[in-house]
């Protein structure tokens, strides 16, 4: 399974980019992540238009975090972009809405992984570590909800 | 009725009137004929008589015998309708020579010498010369009398009237008689008939009354009503039926109508829970965020009262977060076999009932660590208690009235053997035999339908038998009611774990079948850790699978041109969707451990 793992090479951080349109939501986001000390921000945009483009504008960030319910852009189109343009992207649902239809378009879309906004930010990292590690991601609520 | 028998009597009548109109003009013109005949003869008679009476005569007159003469005349008294009879000479100018002449009648006619031959009233008169040696001698003249005749005719005519009144009156008896029998069936008919139309009575039957034609009649005149009766049953039976579906569709659409309302209700509560839930999840990880931030600045120690109460109530609104998302599910679309842990699973639902329940309404949870996880996922748990506390809250506190004294809800979780009993008891009222019988009946409620769909106990039932448990009740009257899931645990219902290997190239999809087969129950294992020959292996190149391999063998793409030795391969579209996919590999798993 170590052929799976995207993370950097050693020292480097993960580098974490977010798509979600509340700035609330993606400053603490941002605060959790520098402060863990294990994963690097790399910004965030407000809609997933151009998702594929910033992401890989900033270097194929190892983890994309992408809002369901957002202006502008389809997201499960927006993850089968991204998985195209940057294929060691690990891009993961991260989001408030945690229903099995959208769970499964979502990995069918390409996503590795589903997290609930609800399940806090120790799930989330877990979640991040999980999918670095090449496995799929579901936080403990969507595993609930779902059933995987 | 009535005037279908005036009328047959009418036309009875009428035909014997008739009859006897014609009979009593035929007996009239009869004897009016035979008078006519008859005095026609009479005359013929009386006028023979007076011939031979005149020869007779003759000799009489010539010889001036008056004796002899009235001798001659004398005969005529054997026949009584001679009533006189005088003979005179020619030389006596008519002066009676001899007479005849019977007992005098009342006006009674009488003979002259001026008399002449002819009819007068009942009176015939014959003038007959009496003549010897052609030379005229005499005269002889006869008086006769029609009376006797005209009485025997009117005797005649008496009896031939009173004969025809007596046949008559037979006839017409006879009529009546024959009128009485041939209708008499008729009249059964439309007696029968009548009353059928009255009173609608279908078990009305016409008597029957002989065998003849009419009796056939009669007999399918009452199979016909028979018949009517049954299709009236029939269509009585239908009418009722429509009526009764009428009525009860109308109800159904009714209570369709309130169900809609109530669902509505339930959807708009859901929505909004979910909605809650959802932004106050959004919230509170700003404010943590924020909040390790600032502690962070001020350097605050671990323990820090202040920041650990502000942490608590972070995590308390986040059960609720979760809680509230987790309610608002559907349950038809969460899969029913992922576990539950317990204790977790009251944290984060107490926080969410108690808001729920009066101030007055003690809530407590006695869930101890280290139960085994059951069988059911946690949104169904959610909303089957969150159902029951609901009830139970109800009951302490009815609409309009205060909550009951001491009143308490316990919910308590235990290990009985293979199953945990979660239960839900309180205090309140209790119910009595019937409710208890009928209140996991669908739509069932003792509630107004404002605050009940009577839908909450038929799902919490629905919910604990989808996964194999039972959900039992105990009530009584004035102490309480207690409500009880017995769920499986979930350990107890796995079975082994099937040994898989997933070598699938691309990083993903390998890693989306590890994690559809773990969540299959297998241990996924490394290909080169298998070290077993048994059990499944997902593959996208077949030739990967070592010849040993006497397991099942899945192949994500196109179907191999040489089938190889060992297990039996499946071929999988690799694009086959995600919910699918997972039908597939089960159904696989299903083979490979039977």
């Amino acid at each position: 399974m170590s052929s799976m793992n995207v993370l950097p090479t050693s020292g480097a951080k993960a580098r974490v980019f977010c798509a979600d349109d509340n700035p609330l939501v993606s400053d603490a986001l941002r605060l959790f992540v520098l402060r863990s000390g294990e994963f690097d921000w790399a910004g965030c945009v407000p809609d997933a238009d151009q998702l594929c483009a910033n992401v890989r504008a900033m270097g194929c960030p190892e983890i994309v975090l992408l809002d369901i319910d957002m202006p502008g852009m389809d997201p499960f189109t927006a993850i089968s972009q991204v998985a195209a343009c940057c294929p060691e992207t690990r891009v993961l649902m991260y989001s408030g809405m945690v229903r099995r239809d959208l769970i499964d378009r979502a990995i069918e879309a390409g996503a590795w992984g589903y997290v609930s906004k609800g399940d806090g930010e120790q799930a989330l990292f877990e979640a991040m570590r999980t999918a670095l590690d090449g496995q799929i991601a579901m936080s403990p609520e969507v595993r609930a909800v779902a059933g995987l | 009725m009535s005037t279908s028998r005036s009328f047959a009597a009418r036309l009875t009548w009428l035909m014997t009137a008739l009859t006897a109109a014609a009979l009593v003009l035929v007996t009239v013109a009869h004897v009016t004929l035979e008078f006519r005949r008859v005095r026609g003869r009479a005359v013929e008679s009386v006028s023979a008589t007076a011939r031979v009476l005149a020869a007779d005569l003759a000799a009489a007159l010539d010889f001036d015998d008056p004796k002899a003469a009235t001798d001659t005349l004398g005969t005529l008294g054997a026949v009584e309708e001679y009533v006189r009879a005088e003979v005179s000479r020619a030389s006596d100018h008519g002066a009676p020579f001899a007479v005849f002449e019977r007992e005098p009648a009342s006006g009674a006619g009488s003979l002259g010498t001026d008399v002449r031959t002819g009819i007068e009233g009942r009176w015939l008169r014959i003038v007959q010369p009496v003549v010897r040696d052609d030379e005229q001698t005499g005269e002889l003249r006869l008086l006769y009398d029609f009376g006797p005749l005209r009485r025997r005719l009117l005797i005649d005519v008496a009896v031939t009237v009173g004969v025809a009144l007596v046949l008559m009156g037979l006839a017409y008896a006879g009529a009546r008689a024959v009128q009485r029998a041939l209708l008499r069936p008729v009249r059964e008919l439309s007696d029968a008939a009548a009353a059928l139309a009255a009173r609608e009575d279908y078990s009305i039957r016409a008597r029957k009354v002989s065998e003849d034609e009419l009796g056939s009649l009669t007999d399918v005149f009452n199979t016909m009503v028979e018949r009517l009766g049954e299709a009236e049953a029939l269509r009585r039976n239908h009418r009722e039926m429509l009526e009764q579906e009428v009525t009860r569709r109308t109800r159904e659409a009714l209570e369709a109508q309130a169900r809609l309302r109530q669902s509505e209700r339930m959807a708009s509560l859901g929505t909004l829970s979910a909605g809650l839930g959802h932004d106050i999840g959004n919230l509170l990880m700003p404010l943590r965020a924020h909040l390790h931030s600032i502690r962070a600045r001020v350097n605050a120690r671990e323990d820090d009262p202040d920041f650990a109460a502000i942490s608590r109530a972070s995590e308390y609104l986040q059960n609720l977060s979760t809680s509230l998302r987790m309610l608002a599910q559907d349950p038809a679309r969460i899969v029913e076999g992922s576990p539950t842990e317990l204790r977790g699973w009251w944290r984060e639902m107490e926080p969410i009932l108690r808001p729920m329940l009066g101030r007055g309404i003690l809530l407590e949870g006695v869930v101890p660590e280290g139960l085994p996880a059951v069988r059911l996922s946690k949104p169904l748990l959610m909303q089957a208690v969150f159902n029951l506390v609901q009830n139970a809250g109800q009951a302490l506190a009815p609409e309009g009235s205060p909550i009951m004294p001491r009143a308490s809800i316990r919910v308590e979780a235990r290990a009985i053997g293979e199953v945990i009993e979660l239960s839900v008891a309180d205090n309140g009222p209790g119910m009595d035999q019937v409710v208890q019988q009928r209140c996991l009946e669908p739509y069932f409620t003792t509630k107004t339908r404002r605050i009940s769909s009577g839908l909450g106990l038929p799902l919490v039932k629905g919910i604990v038998e989808g996964v194999g448990g039972e959900l039992k009740l105990e009530s009584k009257i004035g102490e309480g009611s207690r409500f009880t899931l017995v769920l499986p645990v979930a350990e107890a219902v796995k079975v082994e774990r099937t040994r898989a290997v997933v070598t699938v190239r691309e990083p993903r999809r390998r890693a989306l079948i590890s994690h559809v087969l773990t969540g299959l129950n297998c241990a996924v294992d490394a290909p080169a850790a298998a070290g077993v020959d048994h059990g499944l292996w997902v593959t996208d190149v077949l030739g990967e699978v070592p010849a040993e391999w006497t397991g099942s063998v899945v192949l994500l793409g196109q179907p191999p041109e040489n089938t190889r030795g060992g297990g039996r391969i499946t071929v999988v579209d690799p694009a086959t969707p995600l919910p699918e996919l997972r039908v597939r590999l089960q159904s696989v798993l299903q083979g490979v451990n039977a």
